[in-house]
């Protein structure tokens, strides 16, 4: 593989970090670092409590050495931080060269580009651009953190009203030692003027990132939202365990999106991030829609079901993905769409490419519950195995309680055809841009669905990653 | 493995049995709590076989009494050993079981595929059987009438075991049919475990008919190595019963081996159908195809989980499967769970499933042609299942599987 990671660099910082390991005074500490209201301790407490009592999950196709959570540092922080930064200005300018070489130049994209982005470094959030137009529209976008602070009632009312402190090991984990995320509401009527986006770095060694993001859309509002990563170049793996929460009332419609690109571990498999991450969204209200789209190129095992549970009436709820996995890497993922609502709505369509030693599994479930009249799903879920080394694996569940409700799969396994190749090669093509254009083709119904910006850096990512892992 | 050697295994099970939970993912779908009480202890005979009117026609008939295999004293056209636990069996059969039991081996040791197949209940059978029953097809045989084996139970006490052992020489051709009837009271279980081995260019119609009462379950196991060319037709059609968990494997370990799956399902009441299938492409250049269908009223269950494991060197491997269901009812609940596992490049695998209720313009069609509703959905319903039974290829078999469809259909309604 030539494509080289090239967020793989590590930038020097001096921290504040707590020291390591698992345990309620570490829990209490990281609280009082951020200063937090009485309650979410006691929350934070209580999850880890039960976590304790939870075993480790081991039922997905993924194979990694026992994690130590001991070992894990669980807060760390750039020292140099103003207590709040106003501006921008005021931040480290070794940040803001971090962040320059990683394509986000946060200076210039307060004048030129239409997007607002939160950056999420290590354990906090560094700060946010584009706040006052967000102001005028009324629409909350700052860390959790300060959310907490700030808009406390929203905050209680939705935390963990999608994902519950007790929904599975890693969320509960993650309930204890969050340290920070993204934090948006957006008021009833208001079409969100800019799309939004959180940039997450893990820069420290030895340290997990915990965040935790919430996303609310009141009565007929609408946000796009998107979300990228990075981490550097390190021999040992590192966990990110983060949770997504989305609430969309009556008539809102939420559009995440993912470009997730963490370090993948080396060619032989050594280092790279664990993704494994809660992510789920609740269509609470009538006509309410999200939509998940994700490019999982990145990490070097990918855990995650990006889910919707459908509640209101009429509700819909989608899921496009692209996952590529290269070397060593090792991805299970997929989707949960559960219907309980009458008239809901869901399409799945998850692309999955494996190349080199890779194993990639799409694990996908439909639910229809009896309340579920007339509910709808179509799911489509392809595989390209490119080399003879990989493993592509289908594992979707389909569970229907309603006689009504009417429920399309399909799934095939391929690989590139000499015959696509020879046609593309005769019309003048070079292989490694014929196999490109192929692959492009083959991911083409989900890039549609990524923002413009996204869609123009997916393509380029997979291609990058695909350079020479085919011949 | 020596036949003493699967013994003395089977000797040291538990009598004791651990019953599997759903939070194990093999049973997610189905709870085994009404099994609790069960001793698993051999049942006794407590009558003679009876006759049954309803084989196909011509058949060679065996009866399997509590799991014990009566073997008649006819002429066959094929080879019916009963093999005695207590006594040493013929040099034939050790023979064939130890190259069968090698084979079986080197299929399961392959790394990083969880043949973790022999369960509970097939350890419960080797150590339950008394007399098991050994087939042999001779060498390019070819058997027009289908060989029935028909599994009646008598007790109320205790578990039946039957255990079968198939072999089906070079070029050789038979069509074997199973039928589990009986049993109104409640909690008669049945494991069987039959095997079954197809010889180069051999060929095999295995049909399992599952015709039981209200209270009689079955938890079965067949496992069906293909050699080279070799081509399997297999058909399970569940119609009755309280609980049916069919577990079929699949090894292809000969290339050009062909097989055909098929599932029927028509559940009404708390039936509760569970198919498992399991097709493992060893070698390449093999095709198989998995059909399963169900049609579902009250508040009956049926489930498919189908594994399509196609191993690294089964390049031009072909694997379809595909899983329909209809729903007439509320409070009836599918759930599919096809898996494919795929470790070559250069194959092709798809796989789907469809989930709907009866169409409102095909019953205008025909009502409009002046067919009232009611023989209408008949009609409708049994024309969703009819192309699997269809593809029968024994004539007789086929024959008699379309007056059960019919049967099934009436019993739907009532």
């Amino acid at each position: 593989m030539s494509g080289e990671y090239k967020y793989g660099f590590v930038t020097e910082l001096e921290t504040e970090d707590v020291p390591k390991g698992l345990n309620e005074d570490i829990i209490r500490l990281i609280s009082s670092k951020k200063n937090e209201p009485e309650w979410m301790l006691e929350q934070r407490l209580k999850a880890f409590r039960y976590w304790q009592t939870l075993e480790e999950p081991h039922w997905a196709m993924v194979d990694y050495p026992k994690i130590d959570f001991q070992d894990l540092r669980y807060f760390s922080a750039p020292k140099k931080l103003p207590d709040n930064p106003k501006n921008l200005d005021e931040l480290d300018p070794e940040l803001l060269k971090t962040f320059e070489r990683l394509g986000i130049p946060l200076q210039e994209q307060k004048r030129i580009s239409g997007i607002a982005v939160d950056v999420v470094f290590d354990s906090v959030s560094i700060g946010q651009t584009h706040t006052e137009t967000l102001e005028k529209a009324g629409v909350i976008f700052c860390s959790i953190s300060e959310a907490l602070h700030k808009h406390p009632d929203l905050v209680k009312k939705y935390f963990g009203s999608v994902v519950p402190l007790t929904d599975n090991y890693y969320a509960a984990l993650n309930a204890a030692v969050f340290t920070d995320g993204s934090f948006v509401y957006v008021p009833k009527g208001v079409r969100c003027p800019i799309d939004l986006s959180t940039y997450f770095r893990i820069n420290a060694q030895e340290t997990g990132q915990f965040e935790r993001t919430l996303i609310v859309a009141d009565e007929g509002s609408f946000v796009n939202y998107l979300e990228g990563c990075t981490a550097p170049q390190r021999d040992e793996n590192q966990l990110h365990a983060a949770v997504v929460e989305l609430v969309s009332l009556e008539n809102a419609e939420i559009k995440y999106s993912t470009v997730q690109n963490w370090y993948t571990g080396d060619k032989n498999g050594k280092g790279g991030i664990y993704n494994f991450v809660t992510k789920r969204g609740k269509c609470a209200g009538k006509k309410s829609k999200i939509s998940w789209t994700q490019v999982e190129s990145g990490s070097a095992i990918t855990w995650k079901y990006p889910s919707v549970i459908l509640q209101g009436e009429a509700s819909e709820g989608a899921f496009y993905s692209v996952a590529l996995t290269h070397d060593y890497m090792q991805a299970d993922t997929g989707t949960k769409m559960i219907h309980i609502g009458k008239n809901t709505k869901s399409t799945i369509i998850s692309k999955g490419i494996s190349a080199d030693h890779s194993v990639n599994s799409y694990r996908g479930q439909v639910k229809i519950l009896p309340s579920a009249e007339n509910a709808r799903n179509y799911s489509q879920c392809d595989s390209m195995l490119v080399g003879s080394n990989s493993r592509a694996n289908t594992f979707p569940y389909i569970e229907v309680k309603n006689k009504t409700a009417i429920l399309e799969h399909e799934a095939s396994t391929s690989r590139i055809s000499e015959d696509q190749i020879f046609y593309l090669q005769s019309r003048g093509l070079d292989i490694e841009s014929a196999i490109s254009m192929l692959v492009n083709g083959f991911c083409k119904e989900v890039f549609k669905e990524l923002p413009l910006e996204f869609s123009v850096e997916a393509v380029k990512l997979i291609e990058m990653k695909l350079e020479n892992s085919v011949g | 493995m020596s036949w003493q050697t699967y013994l003395n295994h089977a000797a040291n099970v538990t009598t004791t049995p651990v019953l599997p939970t759903r939070r194990d993912e093999e049973w997610k779908y189905v709870s085994l709590q009404f099994l609790g009480h069960t001793d698993f202890v051999k049942a006794i005979a407590t009558a003679p076989a009876t006759s049954s009117s309803s084989i196909p026609s011509g058949a060679h008939e065996i009866v399997f009494v509590d799991g014990v295999p009566q073997v008649p004293a006819t002429d066959l056209p094929f080879a019916a050993e009963l093999i005695d636990r207590s006594k040493a069996p013929s040099a034939v059969f050790q023979s064939w079981f130890e190259a069968f039991a090698a084979l079986k081996q080197k299929t399961f040791a392959a790394k990083g595929f969880g043949f973790e197949q022999i369960d509970v209940f097939e350890d419960q059978n080797a150590r339950l059987w008394d007399k098991a029953l050994f087939l042999q097809i001779p060498d390019g045989e070819v058997i027009a009438q289908p060989i029935v084996l028909r599994f009646i139970s008598t007790s109320s006490e205790g578990v039946r075991a039957p255990r079968i052992w198939i072999s089906a020489s070079k070029r050789s051709k038979a069509s074997i049919v199973e039928v589990y009837e009986g049993a109104t009271v409640l909690n008669r279980l049945t494991l069987p475990v039959i095997e079954a081995e197809l010889a180069d260019s051999a060929n095999l119609a295995l049909t399992r008919v599952d015709r039981g009462g209200e209270g009689f379950s079955r938890i079965g196991r067949s496992r069906v190595f293909l050699r080279g060319n070799a081509n399997l037709e297999s058909l399970v059609f569940a119609m009755g019963s309280k609980l049916v968990r069919d577990n079929s494997d699949l090894h292809l370990v000969g290339e050009n081996a062909t097989a055909r799956l098929h599932g029927l399902s028509v559940a009404g009441g708390d039936q509760v159908i569970d198919h498992h299938t399991t097709v493992d492409h060893v070698v390449g250049h093999c095709q198989t195809q998995q059909l399963y269908k169900s049609v579902l009223s009250g508040q009956s269950r049926v489930v498919f989980n189908g594994r399509v494991i196609i191993r690294h060197d089964s390049q031009k491997a072909n694997s379809d499967q595909l899983n329909q269901s209809l729903l007439l009812s509320g409070t009836a609940e599918v759930d599919s769970k096809p898996q494919l596992e795929i470790w070559a490049d250069d194959v092709k695998a798809t796989h789907g499933a469809t989930v709907g209720q009866m169409n409102e313009d095909e019953i205008f069609y025909l009502a409009s042609r002046a067919i009232p509703r009611p023989e209408a959905e008949s009609m409708i319903r049994q024309g969703f299942t009819r192309d699997l039974l269809m593809q029968v290829t024994n004539d007789s078999v086929r024959e008699w599987l379309l007056t059960l469809q019919t049967e099934a259909d009436q019993r739907l309604l009532s």
